[in-house]
């Protein structure tokens, strides 16, 4: 828990960035952990080129999780699909400072990757 | 209240967990077990460990009257006679034999089965596989959100309805998230003024939350099926079991679903004839009689702390944990004040697994999440809940370590 809820991931959640919708947006998808019902959606603005322009989200369920999709929907702004797809846990790790996780909260700081991921695939 | 010393009969109690000692306060998803359940399975592979029914050898006598023996205790500790006793790994296990062995070859199409909306997905979704399969309904009792109970009149109604389509009831007995009883004595009138004897739709009980502390007498009971998890009362994990009532497993409403050695009369290449012991017909293949064994003896130690002792202490530590909760400004509590054996809530603001995760760092292990209620959860517009549940081993120390945790989540997200 030490370094679970540190000062970034609360302001993260007091403050989320990218927190809402797109006018106008070319990808998109929703993902969900079944067993604790965290929830999210993105939209993605991506050019031909396969930059990611912009990036909204939205979504309900615990700190980690959304904390986390904050995080990393600013990160990826600018980045190309491909650089979004290279991405791994020790990215999430670096963003957020979690090093250790218990097994049962891993999949609420995956969700945002997953749902990013999913997003890309249409 | 139950003597403090009861938790040392519990070994995995002694730990410290980040450093605090553990407030297990997570019993309605499974209770830790005692020594003495411990020490009967290490007992039976030490000394009586061979294959059950199948042996002429000394140690093949002394699993098999393990066997017999564990199914009998277990059975009495029901009030119900062994052959009325299927053992199943869980209440799931059980449920599902109800629909394997009863409702798949009973349904027909436009016939109703009828559950609660405050029913636990074992029990859920196992029907509705069901009711699918045979083109047939499931109608869901609403639940009163100030009483906390299954709404009945709604019941009366919906048998009215349908009478002679109704083919199963299915209600929890208590609910795993409001800690609210069902009213069995009401249930049972409802339907003794609908239907004769011989009519009455077949009752399901998901007994998984009452039988740790309550005395159940099978025979008296106005049900035809009762599922509990031995599981969560004491016994080891991968133990449960399915009671039927003899008049239904001994007629052909109630069939095998599970086939292969072990439930037979007789067999020739082309057809088996099935034991006419339902003990034997309804447990295929090599048992768990480790398993039974360890959950025979945790009977015996719940019956040696006395059920009505249990049912006490349980329910102070109860009023304890509401009292205590009530007085946080941004706690809501949404399970029944008078609930038997645990407490729910909401923390204004935090998620349920954040409040859970803190509450780990503090020794206090409780559940957190839709706790396998989703529908309830939706109607209640509750994204996820925090339930601390209770066992003979928890004291008000544990409570007050599970209130202090609680005020460490200010600290952490701030008032
Ligand atoms: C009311 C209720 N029914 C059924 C179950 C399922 O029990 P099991 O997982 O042991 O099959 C539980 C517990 O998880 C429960 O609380």
């Amino acid at each position: 828990m030490s370094d679970l809820y540190q000062e970034i991931l609360l302001s993260e959640l007091k403050h989320p960035q990218n927190h809402g919708e797109l006018p106008h947006f070319t990808h998109s998808s929703s993902g969900a952990n079944a067993s604790c019902g965290d929830q999210l959606s993105v939209q993605l603005l991506i050019t031909d080129a396969g930059v990611i322009e912009n990036i909204a989200w939205r979504g309900a369920g615990c700190a980690i999780s959304q904390a986390t999709m904050s995080l990393l929907s600013e990160h990826i702004k600018g980045a190309t699909t491909s650089q979004v797809q290279a991405l791994t846990d020790e990215t999430l790790s670096e963003l957020t400072g979690i090093t250790q996780i218990a097994i049962t909260r891993k999949k609420c700081l995956m969700l945002g990757l997953v749902t990013l991921r999913e997003a890309l695939k249409i | 209240m139950l003597p403090p010393a009861v938790r040392f009969d519990f070994p995995i109690l002694s730990q410290e967990i980040h450093g605090r000692p553990v407030a297990y306060l997570d019993n309605a998803a499974t209770t830790q077990k005692p020594q003495v359940v411990l020490d009967a399975i290490t007992q039976y592979y030490t000394t009586s460990n061979a294959n059950v029914h199948r042996g002429i050898h000394a140690l093949a006598d002394r699993a098999t009257t393990a066997w017999e023996d564990s199914r009998s205790v277990i059975a009495a500790f029901f009030a119900a006679r062994p052959d009325e006793l299927v053992i199943t790994r869980n209440t799931t296990e059980a449920v599902n034999g109800v629909r394997y062995g009863f409702l798949d070859h009973t349904l027909e199409k436009g016939d109703v089965v009828v559950c609660s909306v405050l029913d636990h997905h074992a029990t859920l979704v196992t029907l509705q596989q069901a009711v699918q399969a045979a083109g047939a309904e499931l109608v869901h009792l609403d639940v009163d959100a100030d009483t906390f109970q299954v709404d009945l009149a709604q019941l009366e109604g919906v048998l009215q309805t349908y009478t002679e389509r109704v083919k199963c009831i299915s209600l929890t007995h208590t609910s795993n998230v409001l800690g609210s009883m069902l009213d069995l004595t009401r249930l049972d009138h409802i339907i003794s003024a609908i239907y004769a004897p011989a009519d009455r739709p077949k009752v399901l009980l998901d007994a998984a939350q009452s039988a740790p502390h309550m005395r159940l007498d099978f025979s008296h009971l106005p049900v035809d099926f009762l599922a509990f998890s031995g599981h969560k009362m004491y016994g080891p994990m991968g133990s449960g079991g399915l009671l039927v009532k003899q008049e239904l497993s001994d007629s052909d409403q109630m069939r095998p679903w599970l086939f292969g050695g072990g439930m037979i009369a007789s067999v020739s290449p082309e057809k088996t004839e099935f034991s006419p012991d339902a003990a034997e017909r309804f447990t295929a293949g090599t048992p768990d009689v480790a398993s039974a064994v360890g959950l025979a003896s945790a009977c015996q130690y719940l019956g040696h702390l006395g059920l009505d002792q249990v049912a006490d202490h349980l329910s102070e530590l109860v009023s304890y944990t509401v009292d205590r909760l009530t007085q946080i400004p941004r706690v809501q509590v949404i399970s029944d004040p008078h609930s038997a054996s645990l407490v729910s809530f909401l923390y204004d603001g935090v998620h349920a697994h954040d409040v859970a995760q803190i509450l780990d760092s503090q020794g206090v292990a409780v559940r957190s999440g839709h706790h396998c209620c989703m529908p309830l959860h939706t109607q209640f517009g509750w994204q996820a809940s925090v339930r601390v549940s209770f066992a003979v081993y928890n004291t008000k120390e544990d409570v007050d370590q599970f209130v202090a945790g609680l005020e460490k989540i200010t600290q952490v997200f701030g008032a």
